[in-house]
């Protein structure tokens, strides 16, 4: 393999799975499990996803690729263009400049960390929604909605650890 | 020349920050762009995302078939397990049912003997496609479903969508091999509706709850629980005479519980339905209808 492609690889292979993953992510909060009532509080996976890799590799997932996957998300659910990028953004923004604080610390205070941001991006979302929609919105569905998120924060960045350590070493 | 390379590195990173910097703030407007471009419904926009729905589209078909296996898994073993009964069941409700088929031919040649007496036309049959939801909207505040099929299947914006019990919703974007149906539940749908012994306008209003409201109900309408409320054809988009759900009371208001529920379903049914139209020309098209 002549070095002009390997370079090409080491430059896009390695952000291509996170995002890569956030899409996936996406696309299966998008399917329909037939369940009564899972869709309007759909667990906000990629929200989990942006999270951790904002933590563990932020250079893996760059603000740019944040904005391209909370656009996709936003195309998918058929909600307001922007609203989850904006978000999403937010979020990567503001882990990236507390890193410092979060990293190699015992997963409670990752993990309450995280309830921190997903109440914050919680409540923008709903103001961001209600500004759009002229009304309000009932606000029980986002709330359970939360507690789903942070109830499978643990399962779900497990999984994602995994593949950061089989995948980056 | 050291002086020289050690002063340019000095210079590049500011600038290189400035750059992140600037992206940021681009990204940030592009987002708020966007927000209020959707807002204003820019037909551009909607191509867009249009096409990448239709993108995903058979990503979405292939990922919802291992949920539907399951859950056919799941019926057929309650289905084994409870084999008698529903047996017995089922050959009840058939029975009911021949009664009700026998009523309903009556009923049918009747109609057709009135019709001809009167010389009222007969309502065009309307067409009517079977798609497969492939995707739920998964956001909040959004109350959709993706259809697999498109253009190509013969879906158009603003048909009816119908399961087996009633009305699901209607039709707001489509591509070329899929669509989205806004459900009737969703905060943005309005459905134009009456009850249907009175005959009494309405429209059904979706709140994002899982029971949707009438507002802008005739004067002098009663509302009374088990009501049955069906569609009404005004607007020209949805065939009249659906059936979409019942009146229950509840503490704040009337509420319509709907006869379909969309959360389960699998297999929707388009109606490709076009509104009869007054033709310019004919005797009597100068009178305003009813």
């Amino acid at each position: 393999m002549n070095p002009a492609a390997r370079t090409w690889i080491d430059e896009l292979l390695p952000p291509a799975v996170p995002v890569a993953l956030c899409l996936l992510l996406a696309l299966i909060a998008a399917l329909p499990y037939r369940i009564p009532g899972l869709a309007a509080v759909m667990p906000q996976l990629m929200l989990i996803a942006v999270f951790y890799w904002s933590l563990a590799r932020p250079d893996l997932l760059p603000v740019l690729a944040v904005f391209l996957v909370g656009l996709f998300q936003d195309i998918i659910t058929g909600g307001p263009l922007g609203l989850g990028a904006l978000v999403l953004m937010l979020v990567r923004v503001l882990i990236v400049s507390q890193r410092r604080v979060l990293m190699d610390k015992p997963f409670v205070v990752g993990w309450s960390g995280f309830m921190v941001v997903a109440l914050a991006a919680a409540v923008m979302s709903w103001i961001l929604a209600a500004t759009y929609y002229g009304r309000i919105p009932d606000p029980r569905p986002p709330l359970v909605q939360l507690v789903l998120t942070i109830a499978i924060y643990p399962a779900l960045t497990w999984c994602l650890g995994r593949v950061r350590i089989t995948l980056y070493r | 020349m050291r002086g020289l390379g050690g002063g340019t590195r000095r210079l590049t990173v500011p600038v290189r920050a400035l750059i992140a910097r600037l992206s940021l703030f681009l990204l940030f407007s592009s987002t708020v762009a966007l927000f209020v471009l959707s807002r204003a419904e820019n037909a551009t926009l909607s191509q867009f995302t249009n096409t990448v729905v239709a993108a995903t589209a058979p990503l979405l078909d292939v990922l919802s078939r291992p949920v539907d296996a399951f859950h056919d898994l799941r019926d057929w073993a309650g289905n084994v397990v409870f084999l008698y009964d529903e047996n017995r069941r089922l050959r009840e409700q058939n029975a009911r049912l021949r009664q009700w088929e026998a009523v309903a031919r009556r009923l049918e040649q009747e109609n057709d003997r009135f019709r001809a007496f009167l010389g009222v036309t007969r309502d065009q049959a309307s067409s009517s496609v079977i798609t497969r939801i492939i995707g739920d909207s998964g956001g909040s505040y959004v109350r959709a479903a993706l259809l697999n099929g498109g253009r190509r299947d013969g879906v158009g914006e603003g048909q009816a969508v119908v399961g087996v019990r009633g009305l699901v919703g209607h039709v707001v974007a489509v591509g070329r091999h899929s669509a989205r149906a806004l459900l009737l539940t969703d905060l943005n749908s309005r459905i134009p509706v009456m009850v249907e012994n009175s005959g009494f306008r309405a429209i059904l209003t979706g709140d994002n709850s899982p029971m949707p409201r009438l507002s802008f109900l005739e004067v002098g309408a009663q509302l009374r629980p088990g009501d049955r409320i069906v569609t009404s054809g005004d607007g020209g988009l949805l065939p009249p005479g659906i059936a979409v759900g019942q009146v229950v009371a509840s503490g704040a208001g009337d509420r319509i519980k709907l006869f379909a529920d969309a959360d389960r379903l699998e297999f929707v049914r388009v109606l490709n339905y076009v509104a009869p139209r007054v033709e310019a020309g004919v005797a009597g098209a100068g009178e305003a209808p009813e």
